[in-house]
């Protein structure tokens, strides 16, 4: 099994601090992970635990012009609260812990991982330092498949605003 | 003399704010078009960095669903949001291979805000920002505006707004607020709640906080 960590276009160093470290990776491997790729984002970072692990394959990097592939083949994403990463994350049916990031000044992203989290989408890490008790709970079978959007509804609104619907107007 | 000038002033003052309220969507019931037949529509669709452009990309395509090609989008992007006008380039690529319609025009302007910037400076780089949007609108001449909540949108939304009180063309502005808005409104959000024709909201949470809101389901 893989594992996916991702912080998008941001700087999440404190998440990435506690996934490198004996106590997450120690967590991982008894989990039955067997590999682990990081999106560090803004930044770079050199691995200090992780390359002692031997049977942990791994992969770290900052930037990549297409995360796409990442995400498909991983079997659980941990990543930061930003809500395009999170719905690309659901809709390719990941099962996902968000943590939430609490340098941030205006954290506005805790809202929506808060309200997925009620409805169970996903699994909800308010501070990096529970990251190791959330992801030791975590169970993806009472997660929650996302449903789909209504897209088609917002075609139909500016539809009937500009006076193209196919429906009587009184 | 100087009284009679101060007099015009505040009489001319007075008839502008009478204008300008009778005229603000929040004291309207939404105005919706008699019935289009067949002029095709233009929209002026303002992209910002983060999140917003994939939203609005993705709200953009619905239009194009079904044979009528009842919409003529084009595009304003921060000049330096570069990947913004790359994710605009490759929409209207895809768009004109797969329903044959023309290039989309795009529109760079000053950035009104950096994320993070103050709000104070933020002021001043909106004001001169807002002159090359009030250009850009009285140019492309749309019928509807659609923002979700970027800093560039602001002045773009205003300057419709302002060609609506001077009454030379009435344009409409229907604003989406982002998915990630939750609990409350994002600045720009606040900003345009009073002027915008319709506010769609992505959470029925907002739905009891703001009266003038629509909820129509999650979009993305």
């Amino acid at each position: 099994m893989n594992l996916f960590v991702t912080v998008g276009t941001t700087s999440f160093v404190t998440l990435i601090e506690r996934i490198d470290t004996p106590e997450f990776l120690d967590q991982l491997i008894s989990k039955g992970f067997k590999s682990i790729t990081i999106q560090t984002g803004k930044i770079d970072y050199k691995p200090k635990h992780l390359p002692k692990y031997q049977n942990l394959e791994s992969e770290v990097y900052g930037l990549k012009p297409s995360i796409a592939q990442d995400f498909q083949k991983c079997d659980l994403v941990i990543s930061h609260a930003g809500a395009g990463t999170i719905f690309e994350a659901l809709y390719l049916k990941k099962s996902l812990i968000v943590v939430a990031n609490n340098t941030l000044m205006d954290n506005h992203q805790v809202e929506i991982a808060e309200e997925m989290k009620k409805k169970k989408y996903l699994d909800y890490c308010s501070d990096v330092s529970r990251l190791v008790e959330v992801f030791k709970n975590f169970e993806p079978e009472n997660i929650v498949p996302l449903p789909r959007p209504n897209t088609l509804n917002f075609k139909q609104l500016i539809d009937e605003h500009m006076g193209f619907s196919k429906k009587k107007q009184d | 003399m100087l009284l009679k000038l101060f007099g015009g002033l505040f009489l001319l003052l007075l008839i502008l704010i009478i204008r300008v309220l009778s005229i603000l969507p929040i004291f309207r019931r939404p105005k919706i078009h008699k019935k289009n037949t067949n002029e095709q529509v233009r929209v002026l669709s303002v992209l910002g960095s983060g999140g917003h452009t994939p939203e609005m990309l993705k709200l953009l395509e619905t239009l194009f669903i079904g044979e009528e090609r009842n919409y003529q989008i084009s595009f304003v992007i921060a000049s330096s949001d570069k990947t913004s006008q790359h994710k605009a380039k490759a929409f209207s690529k895809k768009f004109k291979e797969k329903f044959g319609i023309d290039d989309i025009q795009i529109y760079l302007v000053p950035r009104s805000r950096k994320v993070g910037q103050s709000y104070f400076s933020s002021i001043f780089t909106t004001l001169y920002a807002s002159f090359f949007s009030f250009k850009i609108v009285v140019l492309e001449n749309p019928k509807l505006v659609l923002c979700n909540g970027p800093g560039t949108c602001v002045p773009i939304a205003l300057a419709a707004f302002l060609l609506r009180i001077i009454s030379i063309k009435f344009i409409d502005v229907i604003y989406i607020e982002s998915i990630a808005r939750v609990k409350r409104l994002s600045l720009s959000g606040r900003i345009l709640y009073p002027i915008a024709d319709r506010f769609i909201v992505q959470w029925e949470s907002l739905t009891s906080k703001y009266k003038k809101v629509e909820y129509i389901g999650r979009l993305i």
